[in-house]
């Protein structure tokens, strides 16, 4: 499927990328809240948020939890406006590339929500529908970073 | 500011801001700035209504219960509540209540975030007719604002009804009028009154008039979406005049993401079509109104529209709606103009100085520049643009604005609330605290469940009898 592409989030993932790589970071501890599996040991997942500040957050889960729900139980700046119902486009993330063709493909009210998404990417999809399994472990997605005059331009 | 006093949060050091409106983007901007900046702030919102949330209770479509999730997240506000670092003032309305003036002798900074109140107008001959109906009257109609309990009185004999626009205000209002009643509107929070009108509804046909061609279509697909499938409940789609824009689509290739998925659904559901349904709805592009044609009981017989057509300018490569010179007549009994919201500017704005133009507070990123200390989010920061995750990301930034003002400072001469209350209880104001609203929100669930809804919402006077 044609997605129209926003230069600047895809731009801006890969040197987020790149700094990953570069960098040497620890595994925060984690604390469960609310809905989330804690992981069986020897099974723990990895995922890594690339938050809007550039920082890279890495976190072990539970296979089966979504997106959002790590996001907000870590306290990430994820919306997820309509509680996870993918009714809204909130907790909006783009997809590690190398990543993205691991998750299963959008379903159609998937894209209808992404179409309303600001600075849409190839690899943009929503964190309330991506769920953890063995396939996504160290999985890697950005925070979309927005100032207000993108979004009125984009609005036009 | 010094640490000591930073951490030493007493009332004289908190930065006083009053917020007039409580809807979406008056909470997310509150709380976050309230998670930012937990002890510098102290915030009252003030709500001309008693009940808060503004559009998400009374704009929001009643079979979109999932949109009003974020509720949840806005009631976090009770937290704030118990603290007193915010205070609710429902029923208290700026500029007449309480004047703008009194809000700038006794707070540190205002936050404009009262949104919409009232709908866009299309002007032509016969449109003051009293069976042409503003979308927004409409709305708040079905969605239990007891104010507008009369905008529909009865659809009996009402069978074809004509809507101006093409927004998801629009679509809204076509699930509205051809949805089965009992199996989409029966359990939802929709108003008792305009279910027993639209049980008795004789409504058949919706015809959409939009004066635009199909790539400045309003709607979001998933509004599409959901009006289309709506084949099942035998609402049908009854098409849209492709043919007018083959020229423009074939000489433009390939489409962005949006139009063209709307353009792949429109034409599914137009092909798959089975012409059964009793009930059905139909797009009609480049038609702009111009008048009515009237019966002799003074009834609508007739909306009368003008036709345009695509033409490509070969000057500057694009297409352009040009006048085809032709006028037709679409059945209509009644006119609904959904043509969007409208801000307003408050009474005292010309003397105090805000600028307002074109539908909104001139500001730059949330910050109304040659007033200090005063900030508008939302829909009357943006003239009425966008849905949720545009007031989400607009909320994040002016929170971002307010907390780095370095104008915005702890001025204590500044009384806040107290002064506040004061001038209320001498005019022996009601006021509708949070705790209130709690109470009458119960209330109003207790009333809904015995009718198997949610909740059934009371009427403005109800809330107040119920605050004493």
């Amino acid at each position: 499927m044609f997605r129209t592409i926003a230069k600047v989030g895809t731009r801006s993932l890969q040197r987020n990328t790149l700094s990953f790589q570069q960098r040497t970071f620890g595994v925060s501890p984690i604390t469960f809240h609310g809905h989330l599996k804690k992981p069986n040991p020897g099974e723990e997942l990895h995922i890594t948020f690339i938050t809007k500040e550039g920082d890279q957050k890495t976190f072990e889960v539970a296979e089966g939890d979504n997106i959002l729900d790590i996001a907000q139980a870590n306290h990430l700046d994820m919306e997820g406006a309509c509680g996870g119902s993918c009714a809204c486009s909130t907790c909006h993330i783009i997809v590690d590339p190398e990543y993205y063709d691991k998750i299963p493909e959008p379903d159609d009210d998937e894209n209808d929500m992404l179409d309303l998404a600001f600075g849409l990417t190839e690899t943009s999809r929503l964190g309330c529908q991506v769920v953890m399994s063995k396939e996504l472990d160290g999985i890697r997605v950005a925070l979309p970073v927005l100032t207000r005059n993108f979004m009125n331009k984009d609005m036009n | 500011m010094n640490i000591t006093r930073r951490f030493l949060s007493t009332n004289s050091n908190l930065k006083k801001l009053a917020v007039i409106g409580s809807g979406p983007s008056s909470f997310y901007t509150i709380l976050q700035i309230l998670k930012k900046q937990p002890n510098n702030f102290q915030i009252d919102i003030f709500e001309k209504n008693p009940s808060p949330f503004g559009l998400v209770r009374y704009g929001v479509a009643p079979d979109h219960p999932e949109v009003k999730n974020c509720i949840d997240k806005f009631n976090e506000i009770s937290e704030f509540i118990k603290t007193g670092k915010v205070k609710y003032f429902g029923n208290v309305e700026i500029c007449k209540d309480l004047s703008l003036n009194d809000l700038y002798k006794n707070y540190n900074g205002i936050l404009y975030a009262y949104g919409s109140s009232n709908g866009n107008k299309v002007e032509f001959p016969g449109s003051l007719h009293q069976n042409i109906i503003n979308s927004f009257d409409f709305v708040n109609w079905y969605n239990g604002n007891h104010n507008y309990k009369n905008v529909i009185k009865s659809l009996k004999g009402i069978k074809d009804i004509s809507i101006i626009g093409a927004g998801n205000v629009a679509i809204d209002i076509i699930r509205i009028l051809l949805g089965d009643v009992n199996k989409r509107w029966k359990s939802t929070d929709i108003s008792n009154h305009a279910l027993n009108i639209l049980k008795e509804s004789d409504v058949k046909n919706v015809n959409v008039i939009i004066r635009r061609g199909i790539l400045d279509s309003k709607f979001t697909n998933k509004e599409l979406r959901e009006l289309l499938e709506m084949r099942d409940e035998g609402v049908e789609f009854k098409g849209w005049n492709k043919e007018d824009f083959d020229e423009q689509l074939k000489s433009l290739g390939k489409l962005d993401r949006v139009n063209k998925r709307r353009i792949d659904l429109l034409n599914k559901y137009k092909e798959n079509g089975n012409g059964n349904g009793n009930k059905g709805w139909k797009l009609n592009y480049l038609r702009s109104p111009i008048g009515i044609m009237v019966k002799p009981d003074g009834n609508i017989k007739e909306l009368l529209v003008k036709v345009s057509k695509m033409v490509h300018n070969e000057e500057n490569d694009k297409w352009e709606y040009k006048s085809d010179g032709k006028i037709e007549s679409i059945p209509s009994d009644l006119v609904i103009l959904a043509t969007g919201y409208k801000c307003e500017p408050l009474n005292e704005f010309k003397e105090i100085g805000i600028l307002f133009e074109n539908g909104k507070i001139i500001n730059n990123n949330g910050k109304i520049e040659n007033i200090k200390n005063s900030y508008c989010v939302g829909w009357v920061s943006n003239n009425s643009q966008g849905n949720i995750n545009n007031t989400v990301n607009d909320s994040m930034n002016v929170a971002e604005t307010i907390i780095n003002d370095e104008d915005l400072i702890n001025d204590e001469n500044k009384e806040g609330r107290k002064e506040i209350e004061i001038i209320l209880k001498n005019k022996k104001h009601k006021i509708v605290k949070w705790e209130d609203w709690e109470k009458i929100h119960s209330i109003e669930i207790d009333q809904g469940n015995k009718d198997g809804k949610p909740y059934n919402k009371l009427s403005f006077n109800e809330m107040l009898e119920l605050v004493k």
